[in-house]
C-alpha cells in the first residue's frame, strides 16, 4: 500500500449511519476521510438484507422516524441517488375489532376515528399535543447544537442557559407547573390523567417506550416522548421510508465519500487507538495490524467499547472509568422479517394506511407486562410491536404482487431463561400468531421469515446488549450526561478523539444528529482541552 | 453502657454554633473533639491492641482511622519528652496499606500518583499524593517499592475504590493488606541507637527513604527510614501476628530510654514539624462535603511531588493549570502569643477573614501556641498582622481574646 492510503485527515471507526454522517460532513468539507468498518457492508443497523431470494427487508431499523431533512440537504444526498419513498407515514394503532386509529390525528376523518372511539378523547386530543409539543420545544434548541462544557464554553453555556430560561419563563404558570410533574413521571401516569382509550394510551406510550428500557408504567418514561417529540421537530416532524430501503441512505452516504477524497474500507475491524506520548490521537491498528494514520480520530461505537476497549483505561481519568462502568445500555429488542406472498388483509384498514407504522399494544397493561416478562428474562404472552410493510413503499423489495414485513420487537429479554436456541421457534410463533389476530390469512400467505434475536442483533450491528441507542436515554444518560463530564466529543480525555454514535448527545434513534454534531465540532477545531 | 459512644448532651447544643463553619474553636490536640457520624463510629483493634493496652495507664484510647490507638499511655508528657530527648514506639498499624503488584504495577502508579514512580528504587519509599481530574488531593501516602513489580502504599482512609478505578487496563493487582501487616514507628534522637543495637549497623546507617530486611526473633521485619512525625526515626514492617513480639521486645529491652507515645504526643510532635494530616487538616477530595475542604499539592506547599513532565496521569491538566496560576490557598505554621493554652480557629488578617486553623496545640518547648493553618495566599503578602480570636479556658470562665500570630517557619521545632 503506498504512503498516500496510510494516512488521513480523519478515521471514522464504524459504518453506521452516524459514522457515514460525520464522515460525509468531514468530506463535503474537503477533508480526507478513511470510514473502518468491521462487517462486509456499510450500514450498521440500517441495512436492507434479503429474507430469502428476491424478497428484501429492512435486516435492523426499519423506517426514518427523525430523520433530518437538514442533513439531506447539506450533504445533497439526491445528487448521490438518495429519494424518499414516503415522507408522510402515519402511525397506525392496530384494533382488534378493526376500529383502527391513526396518528398523529390531523385530518377531520382521523379526528372522527379518534371521536368514534372516544367523544372525551377526541376532545383532550389537541390540547395535550399542544402541550406536550411545547414541552418538546423547550428541548429541542439543546438537542440541536453540541452542548457546552464547563471551562472553555462557559460563556457559550450562560448564553444558553439564559435563552432556556427566558423560553421556560414565558411557557406561563400553569405549563411550568405541569412540566415539573411531566419529567420525572410515567407515561402512563399521564396518559391516564387524560385520556381514557386503551388503544390511544397504548399508541402514545409506545413512543416514549420503544427502545428503552422502560415499561410506560416506569417513572421517567414521560421524558422520553417528549425527547422523541423533540427528536421528531428537528427532523421535520414526519416519519418517512427510502427507496430501496433503510439501506439506501448509508449506500448514498458512502457514495457521497467514495466520490470526494475520502474511502470506505469495509472488513476493517479497528482494534485500538493509537495515541501519541504527549497524548493525542495518532491513528488506529487494525486487527489485521495494519496501521492508519490520522490526527483526528471519531468513533461510533459506543462509549464503553471506545474508551474501554479501543482507548484504554489507562488513558482515562478515574471518574471517567467509573461513569462508563455504570453506562447502561439495556434496551434489548428483537427483529423479524417475513416474505408474504400477498398483501395481508387487515380488517377495517383504509389503502394508505398498508403504508403506515402498525403498532400492535392493545393498551398499555400488555406492554407493562411484556416489559415486565422482558425484566424476569421471560418471553411476553402478548408481544408489542411495530410494523412496517418495506414492500409497500418500495415494489423492489419483493416480486409483484409479493410483500414483506418487518417487525421490530421491543421488550425482548437477552439473556432469556432456557436459551434463544432452544425457543426462538417459540417466540417466532408467539409473534405469527400475534399478527395473526390482526392479519387473519397471514399464516396462509407466509413464505419465509428470518428472526434476528437480542445476541443476534448484538453480534451483527455492533450495539451491546442489542439496544439500538448505545446506551439508555433516562435523564441521567442524556445531554450533558451523554455519556459524562469529559468523555463526550472532543473534551475527552485525549485530544483529537471524538465520539460520534448515538451513545453520544443527542443520542439514539436514526437521526445521524450525533454524527454532524461531532463533524461540526472537528471542523470548529475542537473545544479546547479542559 | 454500649452507647458510650454518644456524645453527652450538652455538647449536642453547642453543634449549631459548630456549624458556623468560621468561628467554633478547635478543640485541641488532646481532645475528641470532631463530631463522629454514626456509620464512622466503629472502630477495630490494631493487631497490637493487647500490648498496647497493657501498657496505657491512663485507658485513654483515640479513634483514628477506623482503628483505636492509645491517646496517651502514661502521660502526655513524659511521652512528649521521650520523642524530643530520647526515642518512643508508637503503634501505627492503623494505616490503610494496599499491595500493588503486576507486570504492569509501575504503570498503573505513574498514573495514579503526581510523582515520578520510575525513579523509585526498589527498597525505596517516597511521599506520594493522588488527584483527581480536578487537581485536588484524593488522599497521601507513602509509596514503598519492595520489589520491581511488588509496591506497598501506606494511606489513611480507604482508597480501594479510587485504586480500582484507575488500575482499570493495567495488568496488576491492588489488595488492601491492612490487617495483615503491623507497623511500629521507632522515633527520636535514640532511635538510630536502639535500632543499630537490635537490628545492626545496617539499619542504623540506612538513609532517609531507604528500606531493608531484617530479622529479629526469628520474625522477618521491614525496615525503613521514613515516618510521619517529620523527624529521626524508623517504621517497622511486620506481620500482625509477629509485632507483638517486637513491640514486647523492644520496650523490654530499651526500658531506659524507650517508652511507648501514644496518638496525642505524635500528634503534638507532628505540629511541631509542621506536617499537614490528610483527614485533619484538609479532607480527601472524595470525600470532603465542602469541595473548599479539598486542595492540591500546591497549596500544601507539596509542590516537589508533582512532576507534570512524567507523562500523563490524573488530574495532570488541572494541576498544570494550578501550578500556572498559583496557589489560592497556602498552609502554614502559626505561632500565636499569649503564655497559656488556648483555642482558636478563625485566622484573621487585620479585620479580615484570612483563614482556618486546622491544628493547635500548645508546645511546652516553645511556650508557645502553635498551629497549622490555611490562609488564603494574597494574604501572606498583606502589611498587616494575622491575629486568631482564641477561647483561653480557665478553671471557671473562658476568656475570649484576640491574640496576634505570626507566620512560623516550618518546622518550628
Amino acid at each position: 500500500m503506498m504512503e498516500h492510503d496510510l494516512a488521513y485527515d480523519a478515521i471514522v471507526i464504524g459504518a453506521g449511519h452516524n459514522g457515514l454522517v460525520a464522515a460525509a460532513y468531514l468530506a463535503e468539507a474537503g477533508k480526507r476521510v478513511l470510514v473502518l468498518e468491521a462487517e462486509s457492508e456499510v450500514g450498521g443497523a440500517a441495512v436492507t438484507a434479503e429474507i430469502a431470494p428476491d424478497y428484501m427487508s429492512s435486516a435492523g431499523a426499519h423506517l426514518l422516524y427523525a430523520w433530518p431533512q437538514r442533513i439531506e440537504k447539506d450533504l445533497k444526498l439526491a445528487k448521490h441517488g438518495f429519494e424518499m419513498a414516503s415522507r408522510d407515514m402515519v402511525t397506525v394503532a392496530l384494533d382488534k375489532d378493526g376500529k383502527h386509529l391513526v396518528l398523529p390525528a390531523s385530518s377531520r376523518a382521523d379526528i372522527a376515528r379518534l371521536k368514534d372511539r372516544s367523544p372525551r378523547d377526541a376532545e383532550a386530543y389537541g390540547p395535550f399535543m399542544k402541550r406536550v409539543q411545547r414541552y418538546a420545544g423547550l428541548l429541542q434548541p439543546l438537542l440541536e447544537k453540541g452542548l457546552p462544557v464547563p471551562g472553555e464554553g462557559a460563556k457559550q453555556a450562560a448564553t444558553d442557559a439564559l435563552s432556556f430560561i427566558w423560553r421556560f419563563e414565558k411557557m406561563g404558570e400553569e405549563d411550568r407547573q405541569e412540566l415539573g410533574r411531566f419529567l420525572p413521571a410515567s407515561m402512563a401516569q399521564v396518559l391516564d390523567r387524560t385520556f381514557e382509550d386503551p388503544l390511544l394510551k397504548a399508541a402514545l406510550a409506545m413512543d416514549a417506550t420503544l427502545g428503552h428500557h422502560m415499561g410506560p408504567k416506569s417513572p421517567g418514561s414521560a421524558y422520553q416522548y417528549i425527547y422523541r417529540l423533540a427528536q421528531q421537530n428537528i427532523a421535520g416532524g414526519k416519519m418517512g421510508y427510502p427507496a430501496g430501503g433503510i439501506g439506501a441512505l448509508p449506500q448514498a452516504l458512502a457514495r457521497l465519500i467514495g466520490e470526494s477524497e475520502g474511502r470506505v474500507r469495509t472488513n476493517s475491524q479497528v482494534r485500538h487507538i493509537l495515541v501519541s506520548d504527549s497524548g493525542e490521537t495518532e491513528g488506529v491498528v487494525l486487527t489485521d495490524g495494519t496501521k492508519f494514520h490520522a490526527p483526528i480520530v471519531l468513533s461510533s461505537l459506543d462509549p464503553r467499547r471506545t474508551y474501554l476497549d479501543l482507548l484504554g483505561a489507562a488513558h482515562l481519568a478515574p471518574e471517567q472509568t467509573r461513569r462508563l462502568g455504570g453506562w447502561r445500555m439495556q434496551g434489548a429488542c428483537a427483529k423479524i422479517n417475513l416474505a408474504l406472498e400477498g398483501l395481508p388483509i387487515i380488517e377495517g384498514l383504509e389503502e394508505r394506511e398498508y403504508g403506515g407504522r402498525w403498532l400492535i399494544a392493545p393498551d398499555m397493561t400488555a406492554m407493562e407486562r411484556a416489559f415486565v416478562a422482558a425484566k424476569r428474562h421471560e418471553l411476553a404472552v402478548e408481544p408489542i410491536m411495530e410494523i412496517v410493510l418495506p414492500s409497500y413503499h418500495d415494489p423492489r423489495a419483493a416480486p409483484p404482487g409479493h410483500h414483506t414485513m418487518s417487525i421490530l420487537l421491543p421488550h425482548v429479554p437477552y439473556d432469556l431463561n432456557g436459551g434463544w436456541d432452544a425457543r426462538r421457534d417459540e417466540f417466532t410463533k408467539r409473534v405469527v400468531d400475534a399478527v395473526a389476530v390482526y392479519a387473519p390469512d397471514i399464516k396462509l400467505k407466509l413464505i419465509a421469515g428470518e428472526i434476528l434475536t437480542p445476541p443476534e442483533i448484538e453480534r451483527r450491528f455492533g450495539v451491546p446488549g442489542a439496544g439500538w441507542h448505545q446506551g439508555d436515554m433516562s435523564l441521567d444518560q442524556t445531554l450533558l450526561f451523554r455519556p459524562g463530564y469529559g468523555l463526550s466529543h472532543d473534551d475527552g480525555p485525549v485530544r483529537g478523539l471524538y465520539l460520534c454514535g448515538s451513545g453520544t448527545h443527542p443520542g439514539g434513534g436514526l437521526t445521524g444528529e450525533p454524527g454532524r454534531l461531532a463533524a461540526a465540532h472537528v471542523l470548529e477545531g475542537g473545544r479546547t482541552h479542559v | 453502657m454500649s452507647n458510650i459512644l454518644v456524645r453527652p448532651d450538652f455538647e449536642n447544643e453547642h453543634r449549631n454554633e459548630a456549624l458556623e463553619k468560621y468561628d467554633a474553636p478547635r478543640a485541641d490536640l488532646f481532645e475528641a473533639g470532631r463530631d463522629v457520624l454514626p456509620f464512622e463510629m466503629q472502630a477495630e483493634p490494631t493487631c497490637l491492641h493487647s500490648f498496647a493496652a497493657m501498657s496505657c495507664r491512663t485507658n485513654e484510647w483515640a479513634s483514628w482511622n477506623g482503628y483505636t490507638t492509645p491517646q496517651t499511655y502514661v502521660s502526655l508528657a513524659s511521652e512528649y519528652e521521650a520523642l524530643h530527648a530520647q526515642a518512643a514506639l508508637a503503634d501505627m498499624s492503623w494505616l490503610t496499606k494496599y499491595r500493588i503488584s503486576g507486570p504492569q504495577a509501575e504503570e498503573f502508579l505513574q498514573k495514579l500518583v503526581t510523582r515520578n514512580v520510575t525513579a523509585l528504587p526498589v527498597h525505596g519509599a517516597a511521599r506520594v499524593f493522588f488527584c483527581d481530574m480536578g487537581g485536588k488531593i484524593v488522599g497521601e501516602g507513602v509509596l514503598f517499592r519492595l520489589e520491581e513489580e511488588d509496591y506497598r502504599l501506606t494511606v489513611e482512609g480507604n482508597h480501594l475504590d479510587w485504586l480500582d478505578a484507575t488500575a482499570e487496563g493495567f495488568n496488576c493487582a491492588v489488595e488492601d493488606i491492612s490487617g495483615t501487616l503491623g507497623c511500629i514507628a521507632l522515633s527520636g534522637p535514640q532511635a538510630a541507637s536502639i535500632a543499630r543495637q537490635r537490628f545492626g549497623d545496617a539499619v542504623a546507617g540506612l538513609p532517609a527513604g531507604r528500606a531493608l530486611w531484617a530479622e529479629l526473633h526469628a520474625a522477618p521485619v521491614y525496615i525503613s527510614r521514613t515516618g510521619s512525625l517529620g523527624q529521626e526515626g524508623f517504621e517497622i514492617w511486620v506481620d500482625a501476628e509477629d509485632a507483638p513480639v517486637i513491640w514486647g521486645s523492644l520496650l523490654r529491652h530499651h526500658k531506659e530510654m524507650l517508652r511507648p507515645a501514644g496518638l496525642a504526643a505524635c500528634e503534638l510532635r507532628r505540629l511541631e514539624r509542621g506536617i499537614a494530616r490528610f483527614g485533619r487538616d484538609y479532607f480527601g477530595a472524595e470525600c470532603a462535603v465542602d469541595p473548599d475542604a479539598a486542595r492540591t499539592p500546591y497549596e500544601l506547599g507539596a509542590g516537589a511531588c508533582v512532576d507534570l513532565e512524567k507523562g500523563p496521569f490524573n488530574g495532570r491538566a488541572a494541576l498544570a493549570k494550578a501550578k500556572e496560576k498559583g496557589a489560592q490557598w497556602s498552609l502554614v505554621a502559626l505561632e500565636v502569643s499569649g503564655g497559656e493554652p488556648a483555642r482558636f480557629a478563625a485566622v484573621y488578617c487585620g479585620d479580615d477573614r484570612a483563614g482556618s486553623a486546622t491544628s493547635i496545640g500548645w508546645s511546652p518547648v516553645l511556650c508557645a501556641n502553635i498551629a497549622l493553618a490555611t490562609i488564603r495566599t494574597e494574604t501572606l503578602a498583606a502589611d498587616e498582622g494575622f491575629n486568631v480570636h482564641a477561647e483561653i479556658p480557665g478553671e471557671v470562665t473562658v476568656r475570649r481574646a484576640r491574640l496576634p500570630a505570626k507566620i512560623a517557619r516550618r518546622p518550628l521545632f
